[in-house]
């Protein structure tokens, strides 16, 4: 036994975190035995209460503290268009563009069928559950640009399309700061397809 | 091995990390290989184009002290068909699961290469379905798996003999006289025995001239699928998917496509879900009392 019995326990905790190896932990350990007994006291509430006081948003499916989300009950917010993305994450990041003033739509993931992860582990049913009253007109699939996203996209305009519901999905290009030289032929296809005058 | 290269299909991706991918190659020169590739995940990386599944392309690898790594990488063909299409991604995926699943790790073999990548090229073009049947016999063929069909496996009477039953644990077709070999082998008409033999030898590009009845690529399908799910001893996951897919398309030409408001795609799932159970029951129990039988032979 190397360590104090606590802290050989709070080392095994925090080396159960992505990304923290043994060494990591270790010293994450010790910064915390050294900080004072407050921070750690509030380190330890906030893990406590993002598990217990955050749930999924009964209707666009984000990780959210009240139940409809704030961006589902904001009434300043358009209710004609839904955005579906991936991950929570997902939202944050269009979020932070303050373009996109709809509603989301959370899957919870992507198709995946080597991964056994098909449609009906994703939360579809609850996006289509949404289309029923008729106020959405625009749905835009804003899923991840690749294979396993591609699919779930094609698989959700499949459903929508035959309701009479407008179906976008983002575009392709090429990154802000990316070089022209290493982009793939099909980002440079679509980016191609997508040009526009200026 | 240091810094290597290969020439490569990619079979799959998982993630790992904030934005690196292990990625499952297949390449030409040294079989199925496991790679990082460094911060794919990120817009601005320029392998990202080229670990996308399926794609086929140049690597450059170095090898690590567990697990190897992309440095660089060109994108040949990325397959985009493959991928704006929800029929054709459920085969590859299915092709891509069934070679990972069976070949071992860094065990060179090129002619399953050439098979994979003649058979994603040809996906874009032919009968989805019906190459999925040519690709299972072939690989069977080149693993040494291949079924037996012009004899009886137990036997050894000279095919075609009028009723045929097709032994999934016994890899081969039997004679009436040994149908008690394996209670559970299933039909195999003349013409599906036929279509399997000319699947064995035929050039894939010239698949499209076989002309089958549905009842035909039944029976091959369920021949084909149990025969494999006996040599890989495991479920194929992309199966599930791909059923439903299927189904789902056969909805919408007989016209049931109004009933897509109804979750008719998510009740398929589920009822494609069950076949495959059922399936994976049927093999466990084949297996069960094949064992039994072999005991009792004892």
């Amino acid at each position: 036994m190397y360590y104090a019995e606590p802290v050989a326990k709070l080392i095994e905790e925090l080396a159960k975190l992505p990304g923290i190896g043994p060494k990591t932990a270790q010293r994450l350990a010790f910064h915390l035995l050294n900080s004072p007994r407050e921070e750690g006291v509030a380190l330890a509430r906030a893990i406590v209460e993002a598990k217990d006081k955050t749930r999924y948003c009964s209707v666009c499916c984000n990780i959210t503290e009240q139940d409809p989300c704030h961006v589902c009950t904001d009434t300043a917010r358009k209710r004609g268009i839904l955005c579906v993305v991936e991950e929570p994450r997902d939202v944050v990041a269009l979020e932070k563009t303050r373009e996109f003033k709809g509603l989301y739509h959370v899957l919870h993931g992507a198709i995946s069928p080597m991964d056994g992860i098909g449609p009906e582990n994703l939360r579809i049913k609850e996006l289509l559950g949404r289309m029923g009253d008729g106020t959405v007109q625009e749905v835009v699939l804003a899923t991840n640009p690749n294979v396993e996203g591609e699919a779930t996209a094609m698989y959700i305009a499949r459903l929508l399309k035959p309701m009479g519901i407008k179906v976008t999905r983002i575009a392709h290009g090429l990154p802000v700061g990316g070089d022209l030289e290493y982009a793939d032929e099909v980002t440079l296809i679509r980016a191609f397809e997508g040009r526009r005058e200026i | 091995m240091g810094i290597y290269k290969a020439e490569a299909i990619v079979l799959r991706s998982r993630k790992l990390n904030e934005a690196d991918n292990l990625i499952t190659l297949f390449s030409r020169e040294h079989g199925k290989i496991h790679a990082v590739a460094k911060g794919v995940r990120k817009p601005k990386s320029r392998k990202r184009g080229g670990v996308q599944l399926f794609t086929h392309g140049k690597f450059l690898l170095y090898a690590g002290k567990s697990l190897d790594h992309i440095t660089q990488c060109e994108s040949k063909n990325s397959f985009a068909k493959l991928v704006g299409d929800l029929e054709l991604f459920a085969h590859a995926s299915y092709l891509a699961e069934i070679v990972d699943g069976l070949l071992a790790e860094n065990e060179p073999q090129e002619e399953v290469y050439l098979l994979l990548l003649t058979s994603l090229h040809l996906l874009e073009h032919h009968n989805p379905e019906l190459l999925a049947r040519a690709f299972e016999v072939r690989l069977a063929n080149l693993l040494g798996y291949s079924p037996q069909l012009t004899e009886c496996v137990h036997c050894g009477k000279t095919m075609p003999v009028k009723q045929i039953k097709f032994s999934a644990a016994l890899g081969g077709v039997l004679c009436p006289a040994c149908w008690g070999q394996d209670s559970f082998a299933s039909r195999c008409s003349l013409g599906t025995l036929g279509a399997l033999q000319q699947l064995q030898r035929m050039d894939l590009r010239r698949l499209g001239v076989l002309k089958l009845t549905p009842e035909i690529r039944r029976e091959m399908e369920k021949i084909l699928r149990l025969f494999l799910s006996y040599r890989l001893e495991k479920r194929l996951k992309a199966l599930d998917f791909l059923q439903m897919i299927s189904e789902a398309r056969d909805g919408y030409t007989t016209g049931s496509l109004a009933a897509t408001k109804d979750d008719v795609f998510l009740e398929q799932g589920k009822e494609a879900k069950s076949w495959n159970e059922d399936a994976a029951n049927e093999v466990a129990e084949r297996q069960d009392t094949l064992g039994r039988n072999v005991t009792a032979e004892n």
